[in-house]
């Protein structure tokens, strides 16, 4: 088996793109009054944002215009991601490099806007260049046009799993030897549609004060950005003196037809990574939950690590960095698994800002507001939608 | 692990026929499912055809929109034709992958559909949308193919679906995509496509648990090649790079020789860029072998179904294998230099194929090439 390891990664984020780890690290939240557009009408108004973002950095201004925020916030994630491991593409086959993006919303908000300009300019005079950012796989064709790939190229959709899934479908890939290089995560923009929808379905938190896990949550925030992880063999990584962040040892994934089993499917993913990472429950030393302050979502998770760590769920480091970054859907798992690495890296878990106390029943006490300073040898990633899917990954630091 | 891949279940709901029986007969007949657009208003329009699906009945208590509608029909159509029994079903080891162009509604998320028909089914296994434009039909089955291939699903629903939308139809009529009357693949005059709608679905299997349950095999998948062109958003690589590598690694997956292959269902969109790099392509994968192979594109017929695009061709081929005859490329009239190749022009074509290729590209330079055998 092709033992695939992260070699770099790159993030766009409401908390910056080279400062996230330091921002998650100092417990910088993301979370700001609604800029982009007006939710005076909304009960939520406030959002993870991704502001002081120049495109133009990533991508000459020329190619620029017609460009999606998705697309240029992943241009720039993928970018970072190359830079970080130190890779130059022409080193290799453009046919050896593949793309595989996960969004949950896809190309609504450029929907959105195209029917706008539709109604605005009359359908036989719309910007014949808006229509193609509506076709949801349009970042990912934009990033192999700007890279020149011509490897495999996918835009999956899992819900909030995708990000996770578009990984674990680059990783295949490599193991079988289809690839040598992979840029792998996912992404999501904020649009005031959406944001409207979540909200008047009560999922948003109304008064600004929810904080992931916490006994007080009322509901969550969205955010927005993407994150790209670079994605190799090891023997290549190794060969090539790739400055290896660490090694995705383990998924699991398992899907959910019933809300009332939902604790024992996530469980079940988690598991599931667990063993095929060949480890065993006492070699995680951290979780970083897919929690975000939904009510019974977060409950569900708590559980379900509760049902798979049994008596060492109590001490176990347990971290959400949505409290930070906010649910940005597609971004989100790839932003965690990063983070995660990083964890692996830097023997240092994200604090959960705003966490207070868990609910009264939960038997988590590893989670905390503080950053924590631990050997972590190992993390198990959640990404859950508990009805449908739910995947988890295992991250190893690599001796 | 290893598993042979094959078919034993297809549904579709098409412009030109819903169910099995009214879309072959129509491919072999010259039926056109073109007319003027009555799913929106589109007098606006100059140009206003487009291939509709016609003649759908909504399944009872399902409210949701149509692509929902197409691709859940679809799907109860190819798991009848399987004869795979759901009750006795082990949920975990069954699954379902769609394929599509964007979501019917931006008021939707991206996997709310499949979930949809995951529920419905009670298909637990692997579950996923693949968002390709117009390849997502063909990348959908690839995926499929490599979950039951790998033994993470004993089968798989694969396929992929799109509606009608206005949106659609003002985005590719301000690309000047749109023929202003026919749909003609290859033909000299050609000057466009016709947008089409609807949901090809094909049930994967292992060939054990095909044979474990006495299944009639229609096809066996032998493998696939993906690639992108990394050259341009809407206009395809001029030399047809990125479709002769998904070829060449078709091929390759399914290792057989280029000789073997008898027939070649084209992505023949009708607008004068991809037919003549398509052209290129096949000429660079089979060289002086690529004017002897029976090439043709059912898109004069259903119009570009988009998302279900990829699917209603691999159908074409699996019934093309069955019924030892080829689909023709209709409205064909006069031959274009640049196309070259035999598009089995306006009749259908007695022949016994073993071994077909089906093409499928798209938007963002995606392309798609699947290997479908006779199983036997």
């Amino acid at each position: 088996m092709n033992r695939v390891v992260i070699t770099g990664a790159g993030v766009v984020s409401s908390i910056g793109a080279e400062g996230f780890w330091e921002n998650l690290i100092a417990g910088t939240d993301g979370i700001r009054p609604i800029s982009r557009f007006d939710a005076a009408g909304s009960q939520c108004r406030v959002a993870a944002e991704v502001s002081d973002f120049d495109a133009r950095a990533y991508i000459s201004s020329k190619g620029l215009s017609f460009l999606s925020r998705s697309t240029s916030f992943i241009v720039a994630a993928a970018k970072l991601a190359l830079l970080n491991a130190r890779l130059d593409l022409s080193d290799f086959e453009a046919s050896e490099v593949g793309i595989f993006l996960g969004t949950a919303f896809g190309s609504n908000a450029s929907m959105y806007s195209f029917d706008q300009e539709c109604l605005r300019d009359g359908d036989r005079f719309v910007d014949p260049m808006a229509f193609p950012n509506t076709v949801t796989n349009s970042p990912a064709g934009h990033l192999s046009i700007l890279l020149s790939t011509t490897g495999i190229n996918i835009t999956l959709s899992t819900g909030l799993a995708s990000g996770l899934d578009a990984v674990e479908y680059a990783a295949r890939m490599l193991r079988r030897g289809e690839l040598r290089v992979a840029l792998a995560g996912g992404y999501d923009e904020l649009s005031g549609d959406t944001h409207d929808r979540l909200s008047r379905a009560g999922m948003l938190s109304t008064d600004g004060d929810s904080a992931p896990l916490d006994r007080d949550r009322n509901g969550f925030f969205l955010g927005e950005g993407a994150a790209v992880i670079a994605l190799e063999r090891l023997d290549d990584a190794v060969n090539r003196n790739a400055p290896i962040m660490a090694e995705l040892a383990g998924f699991g994934t398992a899907f959910c037809l019933d809300q009332s089993q939902a604790a024992s499917v996530e469980s079940k993913a988690m598991t599931e990574a667990i063993r095929s990472a060949r480890l065993d429950t006492s070699d995680i030393s951290y979780i970083s939950s897919s929690a975000r302050g939904s009510i019974d979502g977060d409950k569900t998770e708590s559980l379900a690590i509760e049902y798979v760590f049994k008596s060492r769920a109590a001490a176990l480091p347990v971290a959400a960095i949505k409290s930070m970054t906010g649910e940005c859907g597609g971004a989100a798992g790839a932003m965690q698994l990063i983070a995660a690495a990083l964890s692996t890296r830097f023997n240092v878990v994200p604090p959960t800002t705003g966490f207070r106390a868990a609910d009264s029943d939960s038997r988590l006490r590893g989670i905390s507001d503080r950053k924590q300073f631990i050997d972590c040898r190992a993390a198990l990633v959640n990404s859950f939608n508990g009805l449908n899917a739910n995947s988890s990954f295992v991250v190893r630091r690599l001796r | 692990m290893s598993n042979r891949v094959v078919v034993t279940g297809i549904g579709l709901v098409s412009p030109v026929g819903i169910g099995i029986l009214p879309f072959w007969r129509s491919l072999l007949s010259g039926r056109s499912g073109i007319s003027e657009i009555a799913s929106f208003e589109a007098s606006d329009f100059k140009v206003r055809l487009g291939c509709e699906v016609k003649d759908f009945t909504t399944e009872a208590n399902h409210s949701s929109g149509r692509s929902s509608q197409f691709a859940m029909a679809a799907a109860r159509q190819a798991l009848e034709d399987s004869g795979i029994d759901l009750d006795g079903l082990n949920p975990q080891r069954a699954g379902v992958i769609l394929g599509g162009s964007a979501n019917e509604s931006p008021e939707e998320g991206c996997a709310e559909l499949v979930f949809n028909v995951a529920r419905r089914f009670n298909l637990a296994g692997p579950v996923c949308t693949i968002w390709a434009a117009c390849a997502a039909g063909n990348m959908a089955v690839c995926q499929a193919f490599d979950a039951v291939r790998e033994g993470r699903a004993d089968w798989m629903l694969a396929g992929g679906v799109d509606s009608f939308s206005k949106r659609a139809f003002i985005g590719f009529s301000r690309l000047r995509l749109i023929s202003p009357d026919l749909c003609r693949p290859f033909d000299l005059n050609r000057r466009g496509l016709i947008l089409g709608e609807g949901s090809g679905m094909l049930l994967l299997e292992s060939l054990e648990s095909a044979r474990r349950r006495g299944a009639r095999v229609r096809a066996e998948i032998r493998g696939y090649g993906l690639s992108c062109d990394g050259h341009h958003f809407v206009a395809p690589h001029p030399e047809g790079r990125g479709a002769a590598l998904a070829m060449n690694r078709a091929l390759a997956s399914a290792a057989i020789n280029p000789d073997e292959i008898d027939y070649i269902s084209a992505h023949g969109t009708g607008t004068p860029s991809n037919d003549k790099t398509e052209t290129r392509a096949i000429k660079q994968v089979f060289g002086p072998r690529a004017s002897k192979i029976p090439v043709s594109s059912i898109k004069a017929l259903t119009g570009h179904c988009l998302g279900a695009a990829g699917a209603l061709g691999a159908i074409a081929c699996i019934l093309g294998l069955e019924s030892a005859a080829v689909p023709p490329t209709w409205n064909y009239q006069t031959p274009d230099p640049d196309c070259d190749l035999d598009c089995v022009p306006n009749e259908p074509r007695e022949k016994r194929i073993r071994t077909a290729l089906n093409n499928a590209y798209a938007f963002g330079g995606n392309n798609s090439c699947i290997v479908l055998s006779k199983f036997d």
